[in-house]
């Protein structure tokens, strides 16, 4: 019984790991792959916990999902350490993985000025490859939903991409 | 030009997916549950500190972060390569700066000391890059430039067999080029002269007498034929020659009256600038300020330089016109820009530092930024710069008058010119100097070698040794021995320049990625002495954002 789900663990890690592994690069880029790899095998140790939790044919866009609330829960916690520790601080621009990375002005103004979620939606269309019904599983939301959402949040997109441009 | 989704998907940093090294020893630890998450969040949590007071100086993948602006901003490296030929020089731009079209374009060395720089502006600036692009299909935009400028197409263009140009036509009333050009393409159209008088017509046939009818009445003459119609006039006579010049009044032969000489650049005002304005836009681009010049006593040349960003660049458009305001030919630069960074610039005080250690880099590398010394007068300030007072749909330029005429009606001889007035009376000429040649003297003895000199040129470390060559002694008087020639080796001093002004600009460079218009100052001045003025160009880019490596070919000094 253990071999058997060892094996499906070990299949479902095979295909969803590189997926894994570049959606939360992308994100904390460009900090060290030591960074990345603890936060991938947090979410490997969710997966073999939730095995059975994970949709027949879905694995990926699942685990992105989980790799998309560990990677939250990290900055939650990282954010409130920089609190504690320098509240006396004073207060600086806390900038997004997106500020580090992308050097098209115009995309990067574009994604600033998009909510958090919208933002998530667009990249996870537009970087990591994934479908609407995917988004959905990740989402947690329905494919139908999705698919307005990835719609409305790409509509923003173009319209501030525009406005940027002008700008 | 990309599409907005591929741009955003050029922006992915992580374009492939990633696999932990440590993958399998990672399965191995979840499957046994070995970690719990709050290790995890305290590696992270250290790590994460650390890497972001690090990632100001990060360099990954060619890729710099800019420190403290949250800003990550390409390198941008230089590729080494010849000039730039899309950027050929037009008939203007061979003026641009010279008196007189014969003027001497003087390369200088590099040993200079500039003046000046505490004058300039301390503050720095930002300014984007732009990636050029040519337009893919020569063929379509040779058709589209060549109805833009108001020219009807009466043929397609179709592949050279030059191969320095792609495409041609050769049309009936015009014939026109393009060729590829790194980053950009370069065309140029020549129009036909206006067209000939129509031949002229025949006088209308005379009437013909009707023949007399067999009658016991008399013969009735026959009436007469109408008369033809009239031919419309003909073509005006030539004007006629100009009168020869007047005899001096007094002293010595009238002396021949000098031609006229090209003038220089000057701001170009009138609608010659505004129809060449018309063309500029009329072509998509963004025309900046024009100038004119007289080219000997019939064409005029508007050149007609292209903003980027609102401000000049290294390419423009050339307009020639006859005197009777018709196009006579064209020639210019299309291209698109994509937008890249926006870069913080270096003030224009602290770019003069700049000049002796970009100057001999970026002239080898694309053929630009060097120094462009020249005699005459600076170029006038333009003054023609409102595009609100220009056409702006394609049909403006349909006040060219190009078109041939075709045979027309008949038509009477044109009335002789009359004959022009007499011309002006010349000035008395001088006195010419009166008295023999002299008698030729004698060669003079050969002269002794002279000692050998050995000067350092400023700022090179190594003593460079010449050698004296043996010269002639110089004719001597009449008469007399020639006396011993004396040998005298020198070396220019530092060229000591006054610096003037500093503008902005666009300068295209061959760089890795592939040709970019980058932002450059100009810098001029005066040259303190030589009585001429220079020109210097600079990459006004932080030094981090530029890497020169490639610079394998460097000029040496002096060797230009």
């Amino acid at each position: 019984m253990r071999a058997q789900r060892e094996r499906r663990f070990r299949a479902v890690a095979d295909e969803a790991t590189p997926a894994i592994g570049a959606y939360i690069k992308r994100r904390i880029y460009p900090l060290s792959h030591a960074d990345v790899d603890d936060l991938v095998e947090e979410v490997l140790i969710i997966a073999w916990r939730r095995l059975d939790d994970i949709p027949a044919g879905a694995e990926v866009p699942w685990l992105i999902g989980v790799a998309r609330n560990v990677l939250r829960n990290a900055h939650r916690k990282y954010r409130r350490g920089e609190v504690t520790s320098s509240r006396l601080a004073a207060p600086h621009h806390d900038s997004s993985a997106e500020d580090n990375v992308i050097a098209d002005e115009a995309v990067r103004g574009a994604l600033e000025s998009l909510s958090d979620d919208d933002r998530d939606i667009v990249l996870l269309h537009a970087w990591d490859g994934r479908s609407a019904e995917e988004i959905g599983v990740i989402l947690g939301i329905t494919a139908n939903a999705a698919a307005v959402r990835l719609s409305r949040a790409q509509d923003r997109f173009r319209k501030n991409f525009a406005e940027v441009s002008v700008g | 030009m990309k599409s907005i989704d591929e741009r955003l998907a050029d922006s992915n940093p992580v374009a492939q997916g990633y696999v932990p090294a440590t993958y399998d020893q990672m399965l191995t630890r979840a499957m046994r549950q070995a970690r719990t998450a709050d290790p995890v969040w305290k590696t992270f949590r250290l790590r994460m500190a650390g890497s972001v007071a690090a990632a100001s100086a990060l360099t990954v993948l060619g890729v710099s972060a800019l420190n403290g602006a949250g800003a990550v901003l390409p390198v941008l490296g230089f590729q080494a390569s010849a000039g730039h030929a899309g950027a050929a020089p037009t008939a203007a731009t061979k003026y641009q700066g010279v008196g007189a079209p014969g003027a001497m374009m003087m390369p200088i060395m590099l040993n200079y000391t500039f003046n000046g720089a505490s004058s300039l502006s301390t503050t720095p600036g930002s300014a984007p890059v732009y990636t050029l692009n040519a337009p893919g299909d020569l063929a379509a935009t040779l058709t589209g430039v060549i109805k833009a400028l108001g020219v009807t197409l009466d043929k397609t263009p179709s592949p050279s067999t030059n191969p320095s140009i792609n495409y041609v036509v050769n049309g009936t009333k015009y014939s026109a080029s393009i060729y590829a050009s790194n980053g950009s393409d370069y065309w140029s159209i020549y129009t036909m002269p206006a067209g000939v008088a129509g031949v002229s017509g025949t006088t209308g046939a005379v009437g013909v007498a009707v023949p007399p009818v067999t009658s016991s009445t008399p013969p009735v003459a026959g009436a007469t034929g109408s008369t033809g119609s009239s031919g419309s006039a003909g073509s005006t006579g030539a004007t006629g020659s100009t009168g020869a010049t007047g005899v001096a009044t007094s002293g010595g032969a009238t002396g021949a009256t000098g031609v006229s000489g090209a003038t220089g650049p000057v701001a170009a005002t009138g609608s010659l600038a505004t129809q060449a304005l018309g063309y500029v836009q009329a072509l998509g681009d963004t025309p900046g300020s024009a100038t004119q010049t007289t080219g000997g006593t019939t064409n005029t040349i508007i050149n007609v330089p292209l903003l980027i960003n609102g401000s000049p660049s290294d390419m423009s458009d050339t307009f020639t016109f006859n005197s009777d305001g018709t196009l006579q030919n064209a020639s210019g630069n299309v291209f698109t820009l994509s937008e890249g960074a926006t870069y913080p610039l270096i003030s224009p005080a602290a770019g003069v530092d700049q000049i002796a250690a970009q100057e001999k880099l970026l002239r080898s590398l694309s053929g630009f930024g060097g120094p462009i010394a020249y005699s005459g007068v600076a170029t006038t300030t333009p003054s023609v710069t409102s595009p609100g007072a220009v056409p702006q749909s394609l049909s403006a330029p349909a006040a060219v008058k190009m078109a041939a005429s075709t045979s027309g009606p008949s038509g009477a001889s044109g009335a002789t010119g009359v004959t022009g007035p007499t011309g002006a009376t010349g000035s008395t000429g001088s006195a010419g100097a009166t008295g023999s040649t002299g008698s030729t003297g004698s060669t003079g003895s050969t002269g002794a070698t002279g000692p050998t000199t050995t000067v350092a040129p400023l700022g090179v470390p190594t003593p460079t040794t010449f050698k004296a060559k043996n010269d002639a002694g110089v004719a001597g008087p009449s008469g007399a021995s020639g006396s011993t020639g004396t040998t005298t080796t020198t070396l220019p001093a530092a060229t000591v320049v006054d610096l003037t002004t500093a503008t902005l600009g666009y300068a295209a460079y061959d760089m890795k990625s592939g040709w970019m218009e980058l932002p450059v100052y100009h810098y001029t001045g005066t040259v303190v002495k030589g009585g001429y003025q220079a020109s210097f160009s600079v990459v006004p880019l932080a030094s981090q954002y530029l890497d020169f490596a490639t610079n394998t070919n460097p000029i040496p000094l002096g060797a230009r």
